[in-house]
């Protein structure tokens, strides 16, 4: 036990700790945009869609998956912020003038915002988490029939179409999914360079592919609130029970 | 042979002592060649300061050769100045602006303390190397060649490793002020040796214990260290160190 709270504290312990945890949440990351693609396919496919995720497992996916998502988030910040501050003390007088060596270096507006990033990112998790798991402020709910009782299910759809055509709502997603961009631009790579022995070879492939992966994921979860915001008729579809329960009506 | 001479407007870091507060102050130099090195450029400035009954400016050097790690400067934002692989010492003045502002700060961290104007105690490093540093067993007398197989990439590795001078422009240069670039070198250098094997979980736990004893902060892979390196030892080692650390900790 000794040693273990000693490798956590220690300076490569608490990046390590950091790299692991960022490494599971940008798979989280990965997975929730290919769930929140399931918009473009209509009402139905995205509320069956949250269904599934409801019931998966005799509903034991999402407390587990919730319980994995708050440790993961919990312990990502934790250990970074306490590194942030380590290195803070690091260096007391600032110099009176620096700037970056360029060449070999990695330095990006990314690896020097990360902090920064990280914990406008974490405050907009409080605000997505009550607006999209909770609802508040949307409570919208379907009524499906099942074995002779009504249940009534919220309809994450319309929730999600009512917060996207919100401009300061939508304003806000997109400012935050820049910056989540910009935190996986220096994350993806550093976690790998963090997290083992990699021959400089591979660190730079790395460097260029965890770029090309970040803006993807920043676009991927652009796209969304663009496109519902464009959407004319928001109102149509609405109205939809996952086809577990019975289908559309 | 150019003969043409250089001016350059200084702004160097003067302290008086280690609690005494610091502040950049103007300094002209003129008649510089451009051949000389930084170092012989500030020896003219303290050969005009002395002329003028002031107290010359105190820095480091040794073997103004760049193979000794004492020198060390932050020139105009960068540690060692603009020329990449170089160290303060080898540093020409050609590679300056004629008339340019130029300034010449110390190597600043929380476990480098300031001892006078550009001198700082570096003696944290040396403590991390005393922490494990080096190989104590009884290796006996020198062995056969070739008795003891080394694979090619290793040797190179092991010497990119050994090529630290240990002068702590990567401390400087990092914005967390850590010292990884320098403690994973040495342990690298004898990491991937057969020699360093038999010690090597106990020496990179405990240069690791003391590098964060020093004060010094987390890496967190700007890799600004690399790009000032005098020697270019690779960030390639740190990753190396880590994996080295937690094999020792939790293995």
């Amino acid at each position: 036990m000794n040693t273990f709270v000693s490798f956590y504290w220690s300076t490569v312990g608490r990046k390590f700790w950091t790299a692991l945890t960022g490494i599971c949440l940008v798979g989280f990351v990965i997975v929730h945009l290919v769930g929140n693609l399931t918009l473009f396919l209509g009402n139905q496919a995205m509320n069956d869609y949250a269904y599934f995720l409801e019931t998966a497992l005799h509903g034991g996916l999402r407390p587990f998956g919730e319980l994995a998502l708050l440790v993961l988030f919990g312990g990502h910040a934790f250990t970074a912020l306490s590194a942030t501050l380590q290195n803070r003390r690091g260096r007391i007088q600032a110099y009176a003038v620096s700037r970056p060596a360029g060449g070999r270096s990695h330095q990006t507006l990314s690896s020097r915002t990360m902090a920064v990033t990280g914990l406008i990112l974490l405050t907009f998790l409080v605000l997505h988490v009550a607006q999209f798991r909770f609802g508040v402020g949307f409570e919208w709910h379907v009524t499906a029939e099942s074995a002779g009782t009504a249940h009534p299910v919220r309809d994450v759809y319309r929730t999600v179409v009512e917060a996207f055509h919100t401009p300061l709502w939508m304003g806000i997603y997109l400012f935050v999914m820049v910056l989540l961009g910009y935190h996986l631009r220096h994350g993806i790579w550093s976690a790998f360079q963090t997290l083992g022995t990699i021959t400089t070879p591979l660190r730079r492939t790395l460097f260029i592919l965890g770029a090309v992966l970040a803006v993807l994921l920043a676009l991927g979860f652009l796209v969304l609130p663009i496109y519902v915001f464009s959407m004319v008729d928001p109102a149509g579809p609405f109205q939809s029970v996952p086809s577990a329960l019975g289908g559309a009506r | 042979m150019s003969t043409q001479s250089m001016s350059f407007n200084l702004r160097v870091w003067r302290q008086d002592g280690p609690q005494a507060p610091g502040r950049l102050v103007d300094y002209k130099v003129v008649d510089i060649s451009p051949e000389m090195s930084f170092l012989e450029m500030l020896d003219e400035l303290n050969v005009q300061l002395i002329r003028r009954g002031e107290r010359p400016v105190e820095f480091d050097s040794d073997c103004r050769e760049g193979i000794c790690g004492m020198c060390g400067l932050v020139i105009t934002g960068v540690a060692h100045g603009p020329l990449p692989a170089t160290t303060t010492c080898t540093l020409r003045m050609r590679h300056f602006q004629d008339g340019q502002t130029i300034e010449v700060e110390p190597f600043r961290a929380a476990a480098f303390p300031i001892v006078r104007d550009l001198v700082v105690d570096r003696s944290a490093l040396d403590r991390i190397i005393q922490a494990g540093g080096f190989v104590s067993q009884n290796a006996g007398s020198a062995p056969d060649g070739n008795a003891v197989p080394v694979p090619k990439d290793d040797a190179e590795n092991a010497m990119d490793a050994a090529a630290c001078i240990g002068c702590g422009a990567c401390v400087a240069a990092c914005p967390n002020a850590s010292a990884f670039l320098f403690t994973s070198a040495k342990v690298s250098q004898l990491a991937y040796l057969p020699q360093g094997r038999p010690e090597a979980r106990r020496r990179v736990a405990g240069m690791v214990r003391q590098m964060d004893l020093e004060g010094f902060g987390n890496c967190t892979n700007h890799g600004e260290c690399e790009a000032v390196c005098p020697k270019e030892v690779s960030i390639q080692h740190i990753a190396r160190m880590r994996k080295e650390y937690w094999k020792a900790i939790l293995g």
